[in-house]
């Protein structure tokens, strides 16, 4: 990865197009005898922290994948790893939109109502000022402290009628809804039945 | 990413890779980085291909994992000084 930096100093940046995925195997017996690898490649742009310029020796004109790049960067400053942290929940954001495309159809997802705790950290990873972005062993920590069965316990929405309106909440919060919602009409059947 | 080193190949006009062995003379020899071989594509590639049969559990695994291993990568690049891009 390095020499790549040294070798190559052509223009790139962060995005799920240079992130390649490999399988690794161990000697370990299942589950951990494999696993996948996420390779930060296409280090071109890359540039030691406090260099401020940005030089492309390709020549070519040097086509972004806008989405992911720090707003800091879309109006000329240089590379950070600020910047590469805003593109870090640039990417987060689309695998969770992704997640929800194709593997949700057992129903749908609103961006509000993914779980509160990765949203957290893919705003804060996002956040427009850069000093206010998390720095990236903090953010590891975060992300590998996140719990599978707690995100699935948050992610679907329900609809649930509670008094006079419709009303969406969070999977967790639905027994409450409906048990107030089932209290509300034996209290009519009570009185008007 | 496993670094194997540099090798030196010859390419045609069109930027395909000649072997030595079949006999292709007129071109000039390009110098090469030669890494792991990326088994699985770019992360979208991946993503796609294994959110379409997994379960709601396995999709999040798949989405930490990756957010994880990526943040690791900065903090390693962090450490370096240097940024990605």
């Amino acid at each position: 990865m390095i020499a790549t930096y040294h070798f190559l100093p052509i223009h790139s940046d962060l995005h799920p197009g240079n992130i390649l995925v490999t399988k690794r195997f161990y000697q370990e017996p299942p589950p951990h005898h494999e696993e996948y690898a996420y390779l930060l490649t296409d280090f071109g742009g890359g540039g030691y922290i406090g260099d401020q310029s940005v030089v492309s020796s390709s020549g070519r004109f040097e086509c972004h994948v806008g989405d992911y790049i720090a707003p800091e960067v879309k109006i000329g400053g240089s590379g950070s790893v600020e910047a590469d942290v805003f593109s870090l929940g640039c990417i987060g954001r689309t695998l969770v939109s992704l997640r929800r495309t194709i593997s949700a159809k057992k129903g749908s997802i609103d961006w509000e109502n993914i779980p509160k705790s990765l949203k957290t950290i893919l705003d804060d990873c996002t956040a427009s000022n850069r000093l206010q972005r998390p720095q990236t062993f903090p953010l590891t920590t975060r992300l590998e402290d996140l719990y599978v069965p707690d995100l699935m316990k948050d992610e679907t929405a329900w609809s649930v009628w509670d008094g006079d309106r419709s009303v969406t909440v969070l999977a967790s919060d639905a027994a409450g809804h409906v048990a107030r919602a089932r209290a509300q009409v034996d209290e009519m059947l009570r009185r008007f039945g | 990413m496993a670094f194997y080193g540099i090798t030196a190949l010859q390419v045609d006009e069109t930027g395909t890779i000649q072997l030595a062995s079949n006999g292709f003379k007129s071109s000039e020899e390009e110098l090469f980085l030669v890494f792991e071989r990326a088994s699985e594509g770019n992360l979208l590639d991946f993503v796609e291909q294994h959110f379409i049969n997994a379960t709601r559990e396995e999709s999040w695994s798949i989405v930490i994992d990756a957010l994880t291993s990526i943040a690791s990568g900065l903090v390693e690049l962090d450490r370096r000084h240097l940024t990605h891009g």
